[in-house]
């Protein structure tokens, strides 16, 4: 929900800013001749007051967040927020808490006995901390069945502070993360709670500068956490390098289908592409529609292997013709080992099975001779 | 002006076309002999096949699996076969023996009757098809003048004019095809088939794709076991050995079937006969390698299909490996491979040469005695095909008389371990199967009456 708005009305927030007492540090004239301000689309400029977002775009595109801007008012949110006085959370507490209330001091004792009972040694938490910590993730309209196993299978989140807590829920909030995207982040960032946040924002600036929408990257970045290690430089040139593969539309949305794109090593993700478009003869197209980059150069071979070895699947000629219908490249790659088997194959799961493990074997034999032909070609 | 004309430059433009040979298409791959192979094999053996085509195809080209022949002679007979057992490989023939071969199915008196083997029909729709329009067509009248002394009236134009290679193919075509006819051929169950106890052959189970470990050597340094196709050693297994039975093996080499007849511990005397400096040369390698005094053992390089004329019922059992597609071995190699563009007389004239081999071998057995037919093809008429027209020939030629050995028996004994094809009229046929990737292989029992 981001909206790019004029150089006119950019000149004018930014001057209303700068009128306002706490001054903003923008990058004055050059952000305002580029006019990339993105601001919160709900927001009123004029209701200065109210919680917004500003991002300010350099020329060099860099892009910064203005959170002093923001913290002012932070304080009234975090109150809202977490003691439920906003109308938003009074709303959700009623439909948590009216229909069925929920008894969160035994909620929480339950979680701490289930949490317990994964580790040797006993955990020091307070049944209240939890209650609280629980609160304020179900005002934030988390599930609850999230709640519960984030707080069992992850030690960290258990034990932190509440404080500490409090302050990464608003960091969060405030970035837009919603729902289930607050719960996998807390499970993944460990960091969160320590208060280190840089990470993050540094890399949803990188994702807004590959012209990710704001809900796509936080999308993005709470699937697959990982995202956030990824320097912006690295970034930009893996989003240059998959432009030589695919359309710059299709680069956007295979990264959302599958981040592991963007830090996976280069040349694996090359050897499948061209192990698709040769081996298999087809074109970018049909490889849009599956979750090609996500599985192993080992899976993509040994399911393409097992069908043309089978005669179940046959490289098109020239003019893409080919004598039997071969299967899609979703029933190919994206199916379990069973569906595969049985409805694509058509043989029994077990044969499948097998020749998994003989194709492993296959390709450890190849290596070595590889391995072997280039020492004796070395010795030479 | 006029000498500059006549300069040899001008001479070279004359045009040229239709002068030299056309450019090899760079773009346009040379097949390999082993795609042609799986080409046709894809053409034959998918519509006779069926259902079951895939999973072959699949077996065919993925890594073969092996079983351990234990060597008897060797002094380390009870570590190998223990290490073996470690690993989790077990004898199969011991499993088999479990299984008792009595238990035989119902008795089936006639084949031709009885068994219900119905050749696809795309077989014989196949052939039509292949019939491809002609390439030259004679128009009448233009060729017709030059036969001076036909009546113009009576002259039937040539309707299809065939090039060499086209004949070839026709004849490519009815080689593969196998019409099975009712000939009604005694079939008999054979008493004389136990497994040889002595036997041990370690195949590791279904699903199961371990690999043997390189075979050892004892003291006089005699390996401790042989590796070969697991389903190689059922020919053996079918010859029924009695103890002092003197055993031809027609086509010996490279001798994996000879091994096997002499661990089973019951022949006197083995005969050995290939044709092929060569390939006897590899024979004597793995004997040498295997058995401590080769004495027992005499080896003959004489043509296979005179050899019944020279010893005429000698001998009690004859075992016939004779020459064929050899599908797995083409598949995996370019090098001197049957399908190459060359060898293709050759391939074509492979029924003939199975056929008189086999005549030969019934020869050369005794009345009384059996002869074992095996190929290594899934090809029906390499298998059934010859089995048949050899029955057909003896009967009309010879006044010998041959019945086909019930071998099902021994088919369900081995079960556990090989997948068997259920439509084989005469014999039992090994399909390859990637949980239990032996074979192809195809044997049949013909027992000579008198």
């Amino acid at each position: 929900m981001l909206k790019v708005i004029r150089k006119a009305s950019c000149r004018a927030i930014v001057n209303r800013l700068h009128a306002s007492r706490e001054g903003v540090n923008t990058a004055g004239g050059c952000a305002l001749s580029h006019a990339n301000i993105c601001c919160g689309s709900v927001t009123q400029f004029n209701k200065y007051q109210s919680p917004i977002r500003h991002f300010v775009v350099s020329p060099q595109g860099h892009i910064t967040l203005h959170e002093h801007v923001y913290s002012k008012h932070t304080s009234f949110r975090l109150v809202s927020e977490i003691r439920g006085n906003g109308n938003k959370t009074k709303g959700c507490e009623q439909t948590k808490g009216g229909d069925k209330f929920i008894d969160l001091e035994l909620l929480a004792k339950d979680i701490i006995k289930h949490a317990e009972s994964n580790y040797t040694y006993p955990l020091h938490v307070s049944a209240s901390d939890i209650a609280v910590k629980i609160e304020s993730l179900l005002n934030l309209q988390c599930d609850l069945s999230d709640i519960k196993t984030l707080l069992t299978i992850n030690q960290t989140v258990l034990t932190a502070t509440n404080n500490a807590f409090t302050k990464a829920l608003v960091f969060l909030d405030k970035h837009g993360f919603r729902q289930q995207n607050i719960v996998s982040m807390l499970h993944h960032c460990d960091e969160l709670l320590a208060g280190q946040t840089k990470l993050i924002i540094q890399c949803l600036d990188s994702l807004r500068q590959i012209t990710l929408k704001e809900k796509e990257a936080i999308q993005l970045i709470a699937s697959d956490p990982n995202v956030r290690h990824i320097t912006h430089k690295d970034m930009t040139s893996r989003v240059a390098q998959l432009k030589g593969l695919f359309k710059t539309s299709h680069v956007l949305r295979l990264i959302l289908k599958s981040p592991k794109l963007l830090y996976d090593d280069f040349s694996e993700v090359a050897y499948k592409f061209q192990y698709v478009i040769f081996k298999l003869g087809v074109d970018q197209k049909p490889i849009m529609s599956t979750k090609l980059f996500d599985h192993s150069v080992m899976h993509i071979k040994t399911r393409h292997e097992f069908l043309e070895r089978a005669g179940l699947y046959q490289l098109p000629n020239k003019k893409g013709e080919t004598t039997i219908e071969n299967p899609s490249l979703y029933q190919i790659f994206d199916t379990s080992d069973s569906v595969f088997a049985q409805k694509v194959a058509k043989m029994p799961t077990a044969d499948y099975m097998t020749f998994k493990k003989l194709y492993e074997l296959e390709e450890e034999m190849r290596e070595e001779q590889s391995d072997s032909d280039q020492s004796e070609s070395d010795d030479e | 002006m006029f000498i500059r004309l006549l300069r040899p430059r001008s001479v070279l433009l004359i045009p040229k076309r239709g002068r030299v040979k056309t450019k090899w298409a760079t773009h346009k791959k040379q097949k390999l002999p082993s795609l042609l192979a799986l080409e046709h094999f894809d053409r034959f053996y998918a519509p006779m096949y069926d259902k079951l085509w895939p999973s072959i195809r699949l077996a065919l080209l993925s890594q073969q699996k092996y079983g351990a022949l234990i060597n008897n002679y060797s002094n380390n007979v009870d570590s190998a076969v223990l290490d073996l057992i470690d690993t989790g490989a077990d004898n199969f023939v011991q499993i088999a023996q479990s299984h008792k071969l009595s238990e035989a199915s119902d008795i089936v008196d006639k084949i031709g009757l009885k068994k219900d083997v119905s050749i696809p029909e795309i077989l014989e729709s196949l052939q039509k098809e292949k019939e491809k329009p002609p390439l030259v067509q004679h128009d009448d009248g233009h060729h017709v003048e030059t036969e001076l002394d036909s009546n113009l009236y009576e002259y039937m134009p040539v309707e299809t004019v065939y090039t060499e290679d086209e004949l070839l193919e026709l004849k490519e075509t009815e080689e593969n095809i196998f019409r099975p006819q009712d000939f009604s051929v005694d079939l008999i169950e054979d008493t004389s088939l136990s497994l040889p106890i002595q036997l041990k052959v370690h195949t590791f189970s279904r699903g199961n794709v371990t690999m043997f470990q390189p075979p050892k050597g004892d003291s006089h340094r005699l390996l401790d076991y042989y590796l070969l196709d697991a389903a190689s050693t059922l020919p053996v297994l079918a010859l029924g050995l009695q103890p002092r039975d003197k055993v031809l093996d027609l086509c010996a080499a490279p001798g994996g079937k000879a091994l096997t007849i002499l661990q089973t511990g019951l022949t006197d005397k083995l005969t050995c006969n290939d044709n092929s400096h060569s390939r006897l040369g590899r024979l004597k390698t793995v004997l040498n390698w295997y058995i401590p005094a080769a004495d027992k053992i005499t080896i003959l390089k004489k043509d296979g299909t005179k050899l019944g004329h020279i010893m005429t019922e000698m001998f009690d059992k004859v075992l016939v490996d004779v020459p064929c597609l050899t599908d797995r071995h083409m598949l995996q190699t370019d090098d001197n491979n049957i399908f190459s563009s060359g060898r293709k007389r050759e391939r074509l004239s492979l029924g003939d040469t199975q056929k008189q081999l086999l005549c030969s071998a019934i020869l050369a057995c005794k009345p009384g005695g059996s002869v074992v037919y095996s190929t290594c093809t899934l090809s029906p008429n390499q298998n059934d095909g010859v089995i048949q027209s050899t029955l057909e020939w003896l009967w009309e030629n010879t006044k010998i008389d041959v019945s086909v050995c019930n071998l099902k028996p021994l088919a369900d004994a081995c079960s556990k371990t090989f997948r068997f094809y259920e439509h084989c009229r005469y014999g039992q046929l090994v399909i390859p199967h990637i949980r239990a990737n032996f074979g192809p292989l195809y044997f049949a029992k013909l027992m000579r009456i008198n």
